[in-house]
């Protein structure tokens, strides 16, 4: 078959279609490159709040800005960069490239991402809107409790920021998991993980970090809003409560969240490194266990941000050795991608400019990290401009350099045109000496004694020539930036045009036309070689002929291959859904609900909360396949059977990934429960808690008998008996669970208003009844997916999912009404206590 | 070193636990002075003598630069770090005056229980040349006690109380300031120390705490 | 592609050295609050820490007998090796992040 027809038949089956219908994208390269170019909007608009506060902060004694803008502008300005720029953007990248790279032809949940990709605009666009209307966050971008709590902050201004970011974070734990489960699941045949570019690993160990990371950050933005809304005192110390819990759940999920944004950008510089140093990357495997190491210690060191809150020195010790320790994996890298260097024949172009950038802001953010990670030192440098100078060498180096480096990179990927040599090196350089000039000075005026966060200054304590150097800097770094997109919109249209691959690369995503079409891969490549060390410019034509596997359109089926986790053998033919606008009126009805939480409207939140999950069991209902297919040939002479009659189909994954964070979210509220009962002012309660343990008992059968009943359904789908008996049995378990939960709830003792002893026993007992009540959904699902034929013997992934679902709720119910059984021993515990 | 007067600088110490933190400062911009200047080094060379760093062998480069290097500085310098905070511990063993301080939006109260309850508000007087433990507190949100001269910060969390040991060497007038965001007013949070001499003190306390009332 | 893939379970080998270093700093440090809100002696605190971080050693120590001295099944081809090392390595890195980080501190002064 021609390269052209070829085309032609899978381009009508993967394109987007134009006008309206572009609102149903659902392909990974139009969504990765809304969630990039979405998220260069809200730094643009975070950048330009940076610039305000340097306006402010130019002159001692400003009038420029009232505290009240400002306290505004400074927590909006924190809190987009980080949740609504750093962590998209790295997404969009993933989204973007990481298939590409692999050698597929998309993720595995394409409606998810799209769903992904609208949640972050609405809850972004949810904070940008209120900035507008002068009700924007304002208690600082971590939020601290009790300042953040209705008491302190009475407005909406801290309910925009808990519900608009929460919503955004939602969307990054769906892409994280998906993330995960397309890199192990999702790889060019013969990708085994050893083969697997390096790229590959940052973006799946980020991904697992991802998984993690962010549910205590969820957690505790979920209690707050519940103390915020109805009054549950998590964090309120006169309550039994104890604003210390946001601070570690806040920073459980903080500290990780900087190598979050690292990582993916380490993994752009080592796989640009070695194409412009003309070597393969030195170190592959020390790099490996240098980011897995790097994973699991920036988890152990979120203690670091609260050094000045009075916990013991020898706590402290551990937190700050750990914070020294991380330095070592970051060396190990530092010095492959050196190492790599030395031993190639670098050339130099602009992206190189900015490794060059990255390599110099980076190593000073490093030094002055390890110098915080002391603990004396950071007694004086905590929440001074020591530390915003710092953390802004750590993501400006972590981050804005790499993504340039990257861009410049990439870039003629999408535009089949290079760089405007004379516009991107000033562009760089006055990137670059802005930055320095901007954010060198901080460093200073924070030993100067200047707290972070502070509207203005007296003229006579030394600050002035200092704060008016950052803001020339500031000012010189924004000018830098304007024409860095100047150049690219320019690149686009008067760039030096290049056929493909410019710059001779070694890994897949160049091993394709200019600019990439919808289905990527005209056929899939097979890697038999280390899959970084491939002449990209060479394959691409093969593979656009299709002679790779699945060079064909069928069915108008959107087709790719699912893999063997690590040898990358062939196992499955994934066929992906086609564009839809279901994941537009899902997030919309997500919006909503999100919304009238804000306003107040909490029945009207429920009813909109109540339509999502509908509309998630409708989406459910197109998933699949209608009929047993048997092996379906994929070229080569290989057949594999399509992924719905597949053991170790992405959904499974998924689901283990989703209870991984699930069981995170479960992790976190029983920490939280512990550490109030040991640290929280107040306690005990007046009251003595008094659970029922007949009515706990019940509830705990109900719920095992609703997982035994759901085993019994695969059973008897297996053997070709009705399963919509056992699907009954199951749905009534589960309802005398709720029934029995939410009657324990009522019975709570103090009342969960009255004291934290209360609440968290609501949170915990309210945690099993969502998760009785999802599982329902589930049952519904089965059903409706039962009526329509899309079950079957051979296809019960369905009812295997329920299965473990059910199962985790059986294991975190019997965990959660074990905690609230044994909350009148603890308390008797504490009044024991000398 | 006249750049770094100023009435709120922590490089001007006049207490030992700000001198104590002073000079691990300098200590350790020495050391990352160094360590900065061979990466530039290293990464200029490498791009612009190609071949020049082929001759140590990629293991090498990643052991020596990213295990052996760390290792000689971290494990020293994360001993100073943990001795020195040591010493800037409140211990129990000696128990020196305590003054204390609560934070509320946004003013400083300070209250002196060895002389009679005495009660300044935004001043804290202290006298010279003898240790002292603040116990720093907060009524309604987080605020945090900064004296940058005399020693590190310490939060003042509602429902719990916190120690921090200070002593200033000579008499005179020092800046203090919230260093934790508390809300509107955070930038107006500050507070004057003045250090009396010892003999001084108690008569310029009452003196103070007379006219406030 | 080998003709006997390593099972994906051999995976959670990656997570596994730094998974007990996980624990053993949850431990130390819930148990170190523990101690400090239960006004234990700082020798027994002491003690009880040492204990944790002991157990996880020992536990770390037979984990890495039983990578060692388990060579990489031959069937599993290039893939298990280099799984397989980078296990080993994870797991060294894991010894050497707990001793540093919880094993020297604990001399410190406890609760204050």
């Amino acid at each position: 078959m021609s390269a052209l027809r070829l085309h032609r038949e899978l381009a009508e089956i993967w394109a987007t279609g134009p006008g309206w219908q572009r609102l149903a994208a659902v392909n990974h390269s139009v969504i990765g490159l809304r969630f990039m170019a979405t998220s260069f909007v809200f730094f643009a608009i975070a950048g330009v709040l940076g610039m305000l506060t340097r306006v402010q902060l130019a002159t001692p004694d400003a009038k420029f800005m009232d505290p009240e803008t400002y306290n505004q502008v400074f927590t909006v300005h924190g809190s987009m960069m980080l949740f609504l720029f750093a962590i998209p953007m790295i997404e969009g990248l993933a989204v973007y490239l990481t298939p590409k790279i692999l050698g597929t032809r998309d993720f595995a949940f394409p409606r998810l991402t799209a769903y992904g990709y609208w949640c972050f605009l609405f809850g972004g666009s949810i904070v940008a809107i209120s900035l507008v209307f002068g009700v924007a966050p304002n208690s600082g971008w971590f939020m601290y409790t009790p300042l953040s709590s209705n008491v302190y902050t009475p407005g909406i201004n801290a309910d925009v920021w808990l519900i608009g970011i929460t919503f955004v974070e939602i969307s990054a734990l769906t892409l994280a998991v998906e993330i995960v489960v397309s890199i192990l699941k999702m790889r060019a045949p013969g990708m085994s993980l050893d083969r697997m570019p390096i790229f590959g690993w940052y973006m799946l160990v980020t991904a697992l970090m991802m998984v993690v990371a962010f549910p205590p950050l969820i957690l505790g933005a979920i209690l707050l809003e519940i103390e915020r809304a109805f009054g549950l005192p998590f964090f309120d110390p006169r309550r039994g409560g104890d604003p210390l819990l946001w601070q570690h759940l806040f920073w459980l999920f903080g500290h990780p969240d900087v190598y979050i944004i690292f990582l993916p950008m380490a993994g752009a510089l080592s796989t640009i490194i070695p194409v412009f140093a003309n070597r393969r990357l030195v170190g592959y495997r020390a790099i490996v266990v240098a980011i897995i190491a790097l994973a699991f210690v920036s988890f152990g060191i979120w203690v670091h941000h609260m050094f000045t809150v009075g916990i013991p020195h020898l706590a402290l010790a551990f937190f700050s050795t750990g914070s020294a320790l991380v330095a070592v994996p970051t060396a190990v890298q530092i010095f492959a991608w050196l190492a790599t260097l030395a031993h190639g024949r670098p050339r130099w172009d602009v992206p190189m400019l900015y490794v060059f950038g990255f390599f110099f802001v980076f190593v000073l953010g490093g030094l002055t990290g390890v110098m915080l990670a002391i603990v004396p030192f950071d007694w004086q440098a905590h929440d001074s401009y020591f530390v915003v100078a710092h953390m802004h060498y750590v993501v400006g180096g972590a981050l804005a350099f790499p993504m340039l480096a990257a861009f410049y990179y990439w870039l003629p990927l999408l535009t089949g045109r290079t760089a405007v040599h004379r516009l991107s090196v000033p562009a760089f350089w006055l990137v670059f000496i802005g930055f320095n000039l901007t954010f060198f000075m901080m460093h200073l005026v924070g030993l100067l004694g200047m707290p972070r966060r502070v509207y203005t200054y007296p003229g006579d304590v030394g600050w002035n020539w200092l704060n008016l150097l950052s803001s020339v800097g500031g000012f010189i770094m924004t000018i830098g930036f304007g024409l860095v997109v100047i150049d690219m919109l320019t690149q686009f249209r008067y760039g030096r045009r290049v056929r493909r691959d410019p710059w001779r690369t070694t890994t897949l995503e160049w091993a394709m036309p200019i600019p990439p079409a919808p289905y990527a891969f005209a056929s899939l490549p097979h890697v038999g070689a280390p899959a970084d060390d491939i002449a990209a410019g060479r394959r691409a034509l093969s593979l656009a002929r299709g002679e790779g596997y699945l060079g064909f359109a069928r069915n108008g089926w959107q087709e790719t291959l699912g893999v063997h986790m690590t040898s990358g053998a062939p196992e499955q033919l994934i066929v992906l859904p086609r564009p839809t606008y279901l994941p537009l009126c899902t997030a919309l009805a997500t919006g909503a609900a999100a919304l009238a939480m804000l306003f107040q409207f909490y029945l009207l939140s429920l009813a909109a909360a109540l339509v999502t999950a509908g509309l998630f069991v409708l989406a459910g209902q197109r998933a699949g396949l209608v009929r047993d297919h048997g092996p379906l040939p994929v070229g080569h002479g290989v057949s594999l059977p399509p992924h719905t009659e597949s053991a170790g189909a992405p959904p499974w994954w998924a689901l283990i990934f989703t209870l991984l964070a699930d069981g995170t979210i479960f992790a976190s509220l029983v920490f939280g429960t512990f550490y109030l009962w040991i640290a929280a002012p107040n306690w005990p309660a007046a009251v003595a808690p008094t659970p029922s343990l007949t009515l706990a008992l019940v509830t705990l059968a109900a719920l095992a008998v609703a997982a035994a009943a759901a085993r019994g359904s695969l059973r008897a789908l297996v053997a070709g008996r009705s399963v919509r008996g056992w699907t009954g049995f199951a749905m009534l378990a589960l309802i005398a669970a709720i029934a029995g939960a939410v009657v324990l709830i009522g019975g709570i003792a103090p009342p969960p208003r009255e004291h934290a002893l209360g609440a968290t026993a609501a949170a915990l007992l309210g945690y099993v009844v969502l998760h009785a009540g999802i599982g329902l959904l589930f049952l519904v699902s089965n059903l409706l997916r039962l009526g329509a034929g899309r079950v079957s013997a051979r296809r019960s992934l369905d009812l295997r999912l329920t299965q473990l679902w059910l199962d985790y709720t059986v294991v975190t119910g019997a965990i959660a009404l074990g905690l609230v059984l044994a909350l009148p021993a603890l308390v008797a515990m504490l009044g024991a206590r000398p | 070193m006249a750049g770094c007067k100023g009435p709120a600088s922590t490089l001007d110490p006049a207490g030992p636990a700000a001198a104590s933190i002073a000079t691990l400062w300098w200590v350790m911009l020495a050391g990352a002075t160094v360590l900065f200047a061979l990466v530039m080094v290293l990464f200029v060379l490498v791009i612009r003598r190609p071949g020049w760093g082929s001759s140590v062998s990629p293991t090498r480069w990643i052991v020596l630069g990213g295990l052996v290097l760390p290792a000689l500085v971290l494990v020293p310098l994360v001993a100073y770090g943990l001795v020195a905070g040591e010493r800037l511990l409140p211990l129990l063993g000696s128990a020196p005056p305590r003054i204390e301080a609560v934070g509320r939006q946004w003013v400083w109260t300070f209250r002196y229980p060895d002389h009679g309850g005495a009660e300044t508000k935004a001043v804290l007087h202290l006298p010279a040349g003898a240790p002292v433990d603040i116990v720093v507190t907060s009524i309604d949100v987080i605020h945090a006690f900064w004296v940058p001269r005399l020693a590190g910060k310490i939060d003042a969390v509602p429902g719990r109380t916190n120690l921090l040991r200070i002593q200033a060497d000579r008499p005179g007038r020092y800046d203090g300031q919230c260093a934790e965001f508390c809300g509107l007013g955070h930038t107006g949070m500050r507070f004057a120390v003045i250090v009396h001499r010892a003999e001084d003190f108690a008569g310029a306390l009452a003196q103070a705490a007379k006219e406030q009332r | 592609m080998s003709p006997h893939p390593v099972p994906p379970r051999r995976l959670w080998w990656l997570v596994a050295g730094f998974g007990v270093w996980c624990s053993a700093l949850v431990v130390a440090y819930a148990l170190h609050a523990v101690g400090c809100a239960f006004g234990w002696s700082a020798a027994s605190l002491r003690l009880v820490l040492a204990l944790v971080i002991v157990a996880h050693l020992v536990v770390l120590g037979w984990m890495w007998r039983d990578l060692a001295t388990d060579r990489p099944e031959p069937g599993f081809g290039p893939t298990g090796t280099f799984l397989q090392t980078v296990a080993l390595w994870t797991l060294i890195a894991a010894v050497v992040a707990t001793v540093p980080m919880l094993g020297l501190t604990i001399a410190l002064t406890t609760c204050l």
